[in-house]
């Protein structure tokens, strides 16, 4: 039997930073700059199966995620383990920085071999890390946004290439604070005033709207303030936040076991960055004996099957791959009761409803994506008053969202709901927002010239596809602007 | 079937010297945008080969039958006299179609023999400019990419007058041809989207909904107004080619200003079919997101045709200026 081959790389960085990038298959390919790809193809639990590529050599594997270490065990195309596996582990050293360790048993693939002989951990992390630092010495979410925000730009192609938000990325943005704009203060929440949501989340959607998208999503933490505060602080990851992904529409089933759990059945699109949260959430519709009541269930993240299907035309870095859960137990303590009563615990932001929750971190998204847009089209000749208009355009769309916004936390300040118009206003305003957005990263194309299908203009053209893809959603919908009519204007609702 | 025996089948439909007769050329450039927008757009580019009207006999033989010729007729090159007979050649063509596949390319320069810069084609065979990688977003069966040259040498043969006027019977000014082509193959593509969706809109109902989605009054109007301004537009086009004289009289006989109003009309109609795609894709809802689903890529197709640049800012600017009497430079009208 071969010797089991190690390679070791000092990694000027902390141990928990490090791991979180280099147990992540999807970050190989800039991680080691070997010109590997690497493409997901599904995760039942703990077990995700990838398949790394060079030129025209491919290699299909599984990798295990446990505490502390990765293991990556080659398999055949069917799946069934093959005879090689490597493990990483990642230590904290005594001065605070760490080591990986990469062991290899069995023969190695050339591949993933000369991938990792040639890969500059410590240089690519460390400079990466030394960006988070600088971010955190900002308090304040909107300066930690600004700081992180070339190390975004610069990861955004590789999350769009691997369909699913980098690695380095999340990293960055938790250990940022970023993820705690919604969850309620038991779960590190910093109960942040409406403006400062919109502004950060607008920020970061600047730099990549895929990071924008998957931290607003992950915010969308707020709905665990409506489980008990015991059962919330069950949700806690290591650092006391929380990243959810997920999906609240309701599309599967929770059938009482009789023994305090749920057996959940079903399957979800649109579940935005469930490759790298530390919970699920989704909708369910529970029987009952006044009939089916509509809950969300909550999971921890190697509990559900994720299958390869976001393959898109727009904000593809946001990995909204489908969900399926097959017959798995739930604790009946862990569904909310989203749909049909308030949140149990919480600030202001957890007064609102949860499609108003979802407005509030939803309306800096395409915000930044035009903003973006017009930074990437320098004014020249002739196309000064066309960028002019477009800025002032902007400008308006993103006055209006923070007068209503901060409207509403007047509001909520001698209320505990909302009334139904007002709570129809940032429905319509979001869809405003949206729809300007896709009108403004238009027009700043066409200010581009013929030029723009050219590389020099990658990021304008990601613009353009992530603003049309926002436009997608749910909830910027014509359903939901003709609901949010009726309620803003009952007396004429036929 | 190929891509280029399919664009061989196409062109035999719509029958031989399409640069002479612009309505063939725009119902042809129409129906294969409704089939396929990739197509379509090869065909339009193909409206470059009527500039080697004005070629030396001996350069029309190089070009064998069956060889695809597509190009760019934006000025992008920069042509110097060497000390010979010759030129050099040094420039960037944006979104050339075909451009790995192509056997001759006519590309746009600006000539510079001493006097005022004049815009001229340039005939380049395949394998001497450079090709980018792929990065458009939509049309990928065009295979569209940038183009690159520095010092190419290039006989004075190959160097085609197409922008100027062409004594006696012509095909089209290639700015002409394609740009009639091109906005042939957006309302072509405008009509298929527009149909899809509204095949769509009356089997489905949108969540939570009892009725579909065509029987909702807001959806019926907005949906209304947009045919109605596509079928406006094109009707448009159709009465300035109408306008035109008969198919075969030639270049001679469209002076500026009936080609002015055609550029214009052709711009406008332009804008509402992108639009009108935009429209049906914005209303499909997030499964049309997915690769595969055809409004997605309907919708990626549309804002490819969008950076065109005879339909550019740049572009509108010129066609205006020449709407209120301004000179305004061939390569554009």
């Amino acid at each position: 039997m071969d010797e089991p081959v190690t390679r070791r790389y000092r990694i000027p960085a902390p141990a928990e930073r490090v791991r979180a990038v280099v147990c992540a298959p999807l970050s190989w390919p800039w991680l080691t700059g070997s010109g590997m790809s690497v493409e997901f193809e599904r995760r039942d639990g703990a077990i995700g199966r990838y398949r790394a590529e060079r030129g025209g050599v491919s290699v299909p594997f599984a990798v295990e995620r446990a505490a502390r270490s990765v293991t990556l065990s080659l398999t055949g195309e069917d799946g069934a383990p093959g005879d090689a596996a490597l493990t990483w582990t990642v230590g904290e050293l005594p001065d605070g920085t760490s080591e990986v360790v990469l062991t290899t048993h069995g023969e190695e693939p050339a591949l993933l071999g000369e991938a990792w002989d040639a890969a500059d951990l410590g240089g690519a992390l460390g400079a990466w890390s030394r960006d988070i630092d600088r971010a955190c010495e900002h308090h304040d979410p909107l300066g930690a946004a600004r700081a992180l925000a070339p190390m975004l730009r610069e990861r955004a192609a590789d999350s769009e290439a691997a369909r699913t938000l980098d690695a380095s990325s999340v990293a960055a943005l938790r250990a940022a604070g970023l993820f705690r704009l919604g969850p309620p203060k038991p779960l590190g929440g910093l109960d942040a005033r409406p403006g400062v949501i919109v502004s950060a989340i607008a920020e970061l959607s600047r730099a990549d709207a895929a990071a924008g998208w998957c931290t607003f999503i992950g915010n969308q933490s707020a709905y665990s303030a409506w489980l008990e505060e015991d059962v919330a602080t069950e949700l806690a990851g290591p650092d006391g936040g929380l990243i959810l992904a997920g999906s609240t529409a309701v599309s599967g089933t929770a059938e009482p076991r009789g023994n305090g759990t749920v057996e959940v059945n079903g399957r979800w699109r649109f579940n935005s960055g469930c490759l790298h949260a530390d919970w699920l959430m989704a909708g369910v519709s529970v029987p009952t004996a006044e009939g089916a009541v509509p809950m969300l269930a909550f999971l921890p993240w190697d509990a559900v099957t994720i299958l390869d299907t976001w393959h898109v035309a727009g904000l593809s870095g946001t990995g909204s791959h489908d969900l399926v859960l097959d017959r798995v137990e739930v604790p009946r303590r862990r569904l909310a009761p989203l749909f049909t009563a308030p949140a149990a615990i919480g600030e202001t932001l957890h007064k609102l409803s949860p499609y108003n929750i979802q407005a509030v971190l939803m309306a800096g998204l395409p915000l930044g994506i035009a903003r973006r847009a017009l930074d990437e089209v320098p004014p020249a000749d002739g196309t000064t008053v066309p960028l002019a208009r477009l800025e002032t355009e902007l400008a308006a769309a993103r006055a209006l969202v923070l007068e209503t916004v901060d409207g509403y936390w007047s509001e909520l300040a001698g209320a505990e709901t909302l009334p139904a118009s007002s709570g129809a206003r940032l429905a319509l305003v979001l869809r405003h927002a949206a729809d300007t957005a896709k009108r403004v990263t238009s027009a700043a194309v066409r200010l581009a010239g013929p030029e723009v299908t050219g590389p020099g203009h990658a990021a304008l053209r990601r613009c353009l596809r992530d603003a049309f893809a926002t436009g997608q959603h749910l909830a910027v919908s014509d359903d939901i602007v003709a609901r949010n009519a009726a309620r803003l204007y009952p007396e004429g609702a036929t | 079937m190929t891509t280029r025996a399919a664009l061989a089948e196409a062109l035999r439909e719509a029958g031989p010297d399409l640069s002479f007769r612009p309505r063939a050329l725009f119902r042809a450039a129409e129906s294969l945008g409704h089939a396929d927008a990739s197509l379509g757009l090869l065909l339009a580019t193909g409206g470059l080969a009527g500039a080697l009207h004005s070629a030396p006999p001996e350069v029309r033989a190089r070009i064998a039958e069956g060889d695809l010729l597509t190009g760019s007729a934006h000025p992008g090159g920069q042509l110097r006299r060497t000390g010979g007979e010759g030129y050099v050649l040094s420039g960037c063509w944006v979104a050339v179609p075909a451009a790995t596949s192509a056997d001759w390319f006519a590309l746009g320069a600006e000539r510079d023999d001493g006097g005022p810069p004049e815009p001229v084609l340039v005939l380049l065979p395949a394998g001497v400019a450079g090709v980018s990688p792929r990065t458009g977003t939509g049309l990928d069966g065009a295979d569209a990419r940038h183009l690159a040259a520095r010092d190419v040498a290039v006989p004075a043969e190959h160097v085609l007058p197409a922008f100027g006027p062409v004594p006696g019977p012509a095909p089209l000014p290639p700015v002409v041809a394609v740009r009639c082509a091109v906005t042939g193959v957006a309302l072509g593509l405008a009509r298929r989207a527009l149909s899809e969706f509204a095949e769509t809109a009356r089997q489905r109902s949108r969540l939570g909904e009892v009725t579909r989605m065509s029987e909702q009054p807001v959806l019926r109007t907005e949906l209304n107004r947009v045919v109605l301004s596509f079928r406006a537009a094109r009707r448009l086009v159709l009465t300035e080619l109408e306008g035109l004289p008969p198919d075969g009289d030639g270049q001679e006989a469209v002076p500026v200003a009936l080609r002015t109003g055609l550029a214009a009309a052709l711009l406008h109609a332009h804008g509402v079919a992108i639009d009108a795609v935009r429209f049906a894709f914005g209303k499909s809802g997030g499964s049309s997101l997915y690769s595969g689903h055809s409004m997605e890529g309907h919708w990626r197709d549309a804002e490819e045709l969008a950076c065109h640049h005879l339909f550019s800012e740049r572009a509108e600017r010129e066609i205006a200026s020449a709407q209120f009497g301004d000179h305004v430079s061939p390569v554009w009208l």
